[in-house]
């Protein structure tokens, strides 16, 4: 609603000239209302569309993505990336790059990830996706030349099963530093012969290695080599494996850009593995049992040792009977998460109840007092956060 | 699921009263430990009044069970996995109660 207030000067009269020149103000102002209304309404409609062809805003655990276009002011160019829980538990990693960047290469963008994803879902083979991808790329006008690198994940083992199609070479690093170009499986991009042979390549992703995925906006500068860029990549990574994921991701982006910023569309992809391990569970001490079988299958995935998987396993077990047993003493519905994260040399526990504990007194309870005791004395860092809605415990194990 | 854990008794070669605990032990059934621990300071009363608590076969423990251990330090020796070691020296167990390691081939 729009109002307008009009003074007349003191004693004069409203005339009929004056309601003419309202009614026509009134109706002129009107249609530009409606009119910006309109443009609200249509940019809602292309941001949707656009959201709609880019990849999942919601990632599984492990996964950190960074995507930027370059034609401002769209959300969505000619790079993609796509992350697809297949049926046998297994995840598939897509990125890829449609010629040019703009609306244009945007509309074939979104054509090309859809179809594959549902080669993917068909068939969980790189190669197969990107040999499908080629038939469907050769008729759709301006998929050919479309580079895309396809992986699938076994998230248990490490196991990663990829294909290349011209795209530039995902990076592995692993966590004593160890950089290697997963460049093998690679061929011709995407549209130009329609049988063309897609060979597959695997490699085991080792503990708390961290696996990249990119376009060549990251990496590509003029008069520069792309081996130049991708080095570059290789070593900021290297250099920030000990890093949270997200942060590792904020790092290279800000890193790599240009003075002006980047451009060329930009897709980063980042996966360590182990993904973390999120648990919830009521607080209820039947649940002890089940939550250690949980975290020590974790941490045999995170490759922890024998004596070490002993320390965290009580520590935590420790945070889990403390707000078992003093958070939901009166409160039957309690509700207790737990969280694992294994970075290059260290796992990070978080335990989070929804009660506050009893402050440790270890003169009337020695038992409590003992429990804190194992977990300070086992971890290397152990931080208690009471708080009115719950209580936080961060326990930091090294691990070698 | 419960936590499993199984309590026998036995006597060794030279009479002593021994506990065999095998399982993990924690909040869930930390009563049972209790109550094994105390049927044994009672029966081992004719053998000079003390025993053995063999964890060889416990895999896992936490500061519920420590506390049971640590009320009877005076009665009791141990045998453990050296995995639970550092839980027991940490907790200073191992101050007051002799430990002796179980082999290192001892199943875990």
């Amino acid at each position: 609603m729009l109002v307008v207030w009009i003074d007349l000067a003191e004693q004069r009269p409203s005339t009929l000239e004056d309601q003419t020149l309202l009614t026509v103000l009134a109706g002129r102002l009107g249609q530009r209302l409606q009119r910006v209304h309109q443009v609200d309404q249509q940019r809602e409609t292309a941001l949707a569309l656009q959201h709609a062809i880019l990849g999942p805003a919601d990632l599984p655990r492990g996964f950190a993505v960074r995507y930027q276009a370059a034609t401002r002011p769209l959300q969505v160019g000619g790079d993609w990336y796509d992350i697809v829980d297949l049926e046998d538990g297994r995840i598939a990693l897509v990125v890829g790059d449609c010629v040019g960047h703009g609306l244009a290469a945007a509309t074939v963008m979104g054509q090309v990830r859809s179809a594959c994803r549902a080669l993917l879902l068909e068939n969980p083979s790189p190669g197969a996706a990107l040999a499908g991808l080629d038939r469907f790329a050769t008729r759709l006008p301006g998929a050919q030349c479309t580079t895309a690198v396809c992986a699938v994940l076994n998230p248990d083992t490490g196991e990663l099963v990829y294909s290349s199609a011209g795209h530039p070479p995902p990076i592995l690093v692993d966590a004593d530093g160890t950089t290697r170009m997963l460049d093998d499986g690679h061929t011709i991009a995407l549209g130009i012969r329609p049988d063309w042979s897609r060979p597959e390549a695997q490699v085991t992703m080792p503990a708390r290695a961290t696996l990249v995925l990119y376009t060549d906006g990251l990496v590509e500068r003029r008069r520069s080599a792309l081996e130049h860029g991708i080095s570059r990549v290789a070593a900021l990574v290297q250099h920030g494996r000990a890093s949270a994921l997200d942060d590792l991701a904020n790092q290279i982006m800000s890193r790599l850009a240009p003075s002006g910023g980047y451009q060329d569309d930009v897709v980063l992809l980042l996966y360590r593995h182990p993904a973390p391990l999120e648990l919830k569970f009521p607080a209820d001490v039947s649940q002890l049992a089940p939550t250690r079988t949980a975290l020590r299958s974790w941490l045999t995935r995170a490759r922890v040792d024998a004596n070490q998987t002993m320390n965290v396993l009580v520590a935590a077990g420790e945070a889990v009977a403390n707000a078992i047993e003093h958070a939901h003493r009166h409160s039957a519905e309690g509700t207790i998460s737990l969280g694992a994260t294994a970075l290059v040399d260290q796992v990070q526990l978080t335990i989070t109840d929804t009660g506050s504990w009893k402050p440790p007194q270890r003169a009337t309870d020695p038992y409590r007092g003992r429990g804190i005791t194992l977990m300070r004395g086992l971890m290397q860092d152990v931080t208690i956060n009471p708080g009115t809605a719950g209580t936080t415990v961060h326990l930091s194990a090294r691990i070698t | 699921m419960p936590t499993s854990l199984t309590l026998d008794t036995a006597r060794s070669n030279d009479g002593k009263l021994v506990l065999i605990a095998a399982g993990e032990i924690d909040l869930s059934n930390i009563d049972e430990f209790n109550q094994a621990l105390t049927t044994a300071t009672t029966e081992a009363v004719s053998s000079g009044g003390t025993f053995t608590v063999d964890l060889t076969a416990v895999e896992y423990l936490d500061s519920a069970a420590i506390n049971a251990l640590f009320v009877r330090a005076d009665r009791i020796r141990l045998i453990a996995h050296p995995l639970l070691m550092s839980v027991l020296t940490i907790s200073g167990l191992a101050e007051l109660v002799t430990i002796e390691p179980a082999p290192p081939t001892a199943q875990h």
